[in-house]
């Protein structure tokens, strides 16, 4: 996407992203960014752009050193280039080569013509009611292309019969052209109608295959967005009652509300491993929270990296030199429904 | 520590934290979505600024907006996200002086192997519907003057106005690079 195609506030989010705005231009466009549904949509897309626009060598030189020194500075932004340099290539790669470098993910870019070269590639498994409905179609169009040929032939044949008996124009003969015609009119719509159904139901059955398998990765609309559990250290697997939580679908964070048995840091480190001992989340920065009783970090795991299963909570305390210091363990059961 | 003091602690923050929400919206479900919307604009701006650790960071100002929600909610005038976003600026000033700039990123090798992007690419345009597949093929593959042209062709023949297709692209953009990022990170803990 060319900046020219733009408005002046997508090319005023373009120069904060690259980091050539002044404090209090930065500052206007974050209170939007804030508050403004649109204007967070532009930055979304201005990043988008940004690195399309790097990976095919289309910025300009002060604007790709801009990219480089200042952009992709934040790691998750290396992570998305690279995201961005794959998928270009991928479909640049799909639409010039005659047989794409990834053909089975390609397959369904254009259409079948006919609904027989569909039929030819179902040999991929799929739904069982999917196909029996679609079985049940190619039927019906067999059976009915099979009687409109007959009767086209039937039609065709009547009318040179009567074209050999007489050489003028007969009413009946007009007739039965038009009938003919219609009939011509007919095969094709149905076949056509036959081939929009075909793949709409497919269509619909593989957006409903995906909507089943991601439970609703969208979240937050159908159920809780948070769910909560309090965490004692000590309490492990085989030591007494392992704190569970139940993540639905929907639910998009589970905050973890660790209570700490000494507090004698400023900064502490959670880290949450399966019970593999694989780190799937951590948090290098979090302030305790203080009561005149006790002391509580707080938290928030994003809920899509919890799978079912067990997991062990690390709570490391960071000195003023850096170092960790382990401060508690906490068992975790992840249930999902 | 007495049990009965852990389970004050925890009814303590989780007050705080309903407190929150209500403060973003009496609605439950709303709440937590203007929660959610918050912490995602609250994380890119951190990353705008350069910072390392941009989830954490958001998080940080969450829950120090949490802890004071009690003081503030009632006086205070305007959009939350506004006050959240004064918390962050602290925040962020506090990095900056506890952090020293990091070491520019290395320069990216056109060559760099991307295998396993392509491989998880691959798997997750299988999960999108066709159309949408198509859309993001179409969107995605053509340089330059070529790139604009092709753009404004798919925008008339879907029917759509060039700025709804530039959303339209972008939102399976953002589903497909979120698949693709849980790919990895599956595929780096096996």
């Amino acid at each position: 996407m060319g900046t020219e195609e733009t408005g002046e506030e997508y090319r005023l989010i373009r120069r904060y992203l690259l980091g050539e705005l002044r404090e209090g231009e930065r500052v206007d466009i974050e209170r939007r960014l804030m508050t403004d549904e649109e204007c967070f949509d532009s930055l979304l897309l201005a990043e988008a752009d940004l690195a399309d626009e790097y990976t095919r060598g289309e910025l300009s030189d002060s604007d790709r050193q801009r990219f480089e020194d200042y952009f992709l500075l934040a790691p998750e932004r290396r992570r998305d280039l690279r995201f961005a340099k794959a998928l270009t290539k991928y479909a640049s790669a799909a639409s010039s080569a005659p047989s794409p470098v990834r053909p089975s993910a390609t397959a369904d870019l254009t259409r079948p013509l006919f609904w027989w070269q569909s039929l030819a590639s179902f040999g991929r498994p799929r739904r069982l009611a999917m196909t029996l409905a679609l079985a049940a179609v190619f039927g019906l169009l067999v059976v009915t292309g099979v009687w409109l040929l007959s009767e086209n032939r039937r039609l065709s044949s009547r009318i040179e019969q009567l074209q050999s008996q007489q050489l003028e124009p007969d009413p009946r003969v007009e007739e039965l052209r038009q009938q003919l015609a219609n009939e011509r009119a007919r095969s094709g719509a149905l076949g056509q109608q036959l081939e929009r159904e075909r793949i709409e139901h497919e269509e619909t059955a593989r957006e409903l295959a995906i909507l089943k398998q991601q439970g609703s990765t969208d979240g937050g609309r159908s159920g809780r967005s948070f769910v909560s559990v309090v965490l004692t250290a000590g309490m492990m697997r085989g030591g007494g009652e392992l704190a569970t939580v139940t993540v639905t679908p929907g639910v998009q964070r589970v905050r973890l509300q660790l209570i700490l048995e000494r507090d004698d840091y400023a900064v502490y480190r959670v880290d949450l491993r399966n019970d593999q001992g694989i780190e799937v989340w951590s948090n290098q920065k979090l302030t305790a929270d203080r009561t005149n009783t006790v002391t509580t970090l707080v938290a928030s795991v994003p809920a899509r990296l919890l799978a079912r299963g067990d997991y062990i909570v690390t709570v490391s305390g960071v000195t003023p030199a850096g170092n960790q210091e382990t401060a508690g363990r906490y068992g975790l059961r992840v249930v999902a429904r | 520590m007495a049990k009965s003091s852990q389970k004050e602690s925890w009814q303590l923050g989780q007050a705080a934290f309903d407190r929150l929400l209500s403060w973003l919206d009496p609605d439950r479900e709303r709440a937590g979505e203007k929660y959610e919307q918050i912490r995602a604009r609250l994380i890119k701006i951190f990353q705008s600024r350069g910072c390392q650790t941009s989830e954490e960071l958001a998080d940080d100002t969450i829950n120090r907006v949490t802890r004071k929600v009690a003081n503030i909610a009632d006086g205070y005038q305007g959009d939350p996200a506004l006050y959240f976003y004064g918390v962050a600026q602290k925040v962020f000033l506090e990095y900056v002086t506890r952090k020293p700039p990091p070491p520019p990123p290395p320069r990216l090798d056109q060559e760099e192997d991307l295998n396993e992007e392509y491989e998880c690419l691959e798997q997750c345009l299988e999960r999108l519907s066709p159309r949408s597949r198509e859309l993001i093929l179409l969107y995605y593959q053509r340089d330059k003057q070529a790139k604009i042209d092709s753009r404004k062709e798919l925008a008339a023949r879907l029917g759509i106005a060039s700025n709804a297709l530039k959303i339209r692209a972008l939102r399976v953009r953002n589903r497909l690079r979120d698949c693709v990022t849980q790919c990895l990170n599956k595929r780096g803990s096996e």
